[in-house]
């Protein structure tokens, strides 16, 4: 299970990390092909977001691994990261 | 100093300077196994001009991005130990909760003398740098320990976590630094769970970089919210950094000298008395 879950979380990352960095790149060139546009400031706000949302992704998908397999301590211990990332977004940002 | 207004207009000579700055730190820090985020803040705070907080925020999306892209490289290759892993997370990531609220109410001074104290700390586990014994193959390794086999030496190595509370008061100190400084706090973590846990430092380091992902994105999501993240510059800085450890993991495959340790450690030192010259100035 736990290989399995890490090979999941493995492909999660880097799908996480090519979006964010392919979609900043092109975020940081409109900022200079066309300054001020609503255009770079969508894609850098994007891809910033997602960059962001990776590693909260991982934490639920980690989550529901270990509800599968009804490994309650890791429900927990993983349960309570996830609450204080979704805390933080909602301080932030709410 | 290439200022950089804080109406968040970037120019394209700072993103330029920041994406080499990344780049260099993305390298440097692949070369020590540490992220790269202890010479990133101080570049932007003394070569860019950026107020502490702003570098601090833009330094923590490129320990994101690096964190993420060295655990996807390490997914599945019996280097991240996942349980240890998720239970230190519980607090690293309260850490960097607690360390983005702290962050608010601290002067940028304060946080530039805290960040020299570091910096020098980590020149000296950079300098150091240890190992424990492993144990017996057939011993019982507990629910959190583990085996990993090295590719380099192809011997197997058999470990169980011990001093539990050690490493999670550790992970709830680095999570704190993260957020205040900017960093990602491994060289707070891997010493620890190397010298005090018995973790194989290979593991550490792979579980640690695992971990940092969580914790930067706490701090970096506040500071965002205050309107401290300046998106060109972070958007610069992933990409510098993520050119820049791949540049960095190839130079160290090439060369592992005890001397670059060195250098860079003395790098640090001088880091860290131009941050207390500018927090005094």
């Amino acid at each position: 299970m736990s290989e399995a879950l890490e090979r999941r979380l493995g492909r999660l990352l880097t799908v996480g990390t090519r979006i964010s960095t392919a979609v900043l790149a092109m975020g940081l060139a409109a900022t200079f092909v066309l300054p001020g546009s609503h255009l770079a400031h969508a894609l850098l706000t994007v891809g910033l977001l997602v960059l962001l949302l990776t590693p909260v992704a991982r934490v639920a998908v980690s989550v529901v691994g270990y509800l599968g397999e009804r490994d309650w301590w890791f429900v927990l211990y993983t349960g309570i990261v996830l609450v204080l990332l979704i805390g933080s977004f909602v301080a932030a940002f709410g | 100093m290439l200022v950089v207004l804080l109406t968040m207009e970037v120019s394209p000579v700072a993103a330029l300077v920041t994406l080499l700055m990344g780049t260099l730190s993305g390298s440097l820090g692949a070369m020590l196994g540490i992220g790269g985020g202890v010479f990133l803040v101080p570049f932007l705070v003394l070569v860019v001009g950026l107020p502490f907080h702003q570098a601090a925020a833009v330094s923590l999306a490129a320990v994101i991005a690096t964190s993420t892209a060295v655990s996807a490289a390490t997914a599945g290759r019996q280097l991240i130990n996942l349980r240890l892993g998720m239970v230190l997370e519980v607090a690293t990531a309260a850490g960097g909760v607690a360390g983005g609220l702290t962050a608010q109410m601290l002067a940028p001074q304060t946080l530039q003398v805290i960040f020299a104290l570091v910096a020098l700390f980590i020149a000296a586990v950079v300098v150091r740098g240890n190992e424990t014994a492993p144990l017996p193959p057939d011993a019982d390794v507990g629910r959190l320990g583990g085996r990993f086999t090295d590719v380099h030496t192809g011997q197997t190595m058999t470990y169980a976590v011990r001093r539990l509370p050690v490493s999670l008061a550790a992970s709830f100190l680095a999570g704190n630094l993260s957020t205040l400084l900017g960093i990602g706090g491994g060289v707070v973590k891997v010493p620890v769970l190397v010298t005090w846990s018995g973790v194989p430092m290979r593991v550490a380091a792979a579980t640690s970089a695992f971990m940092i992902g969580v914790t930067a994105t706490s701090g970096a999501v506040i500071y965002y919210g205050h309107g401290e993240m300046i998106p060109a510059l972070a958007a610069a800085a992933v990409l510098g950094t993520q050119m820049g450890s791949a540049l960095g993991l190839r130079a160290a495959a090439r060369a592992r000298a005890r001397g670059l340790r060195r250098l860079l450690a003395g790098v640090l030192v001088v880091v860290s008395c131009l941050m207390l010259v500018r927090a005094m100035a």
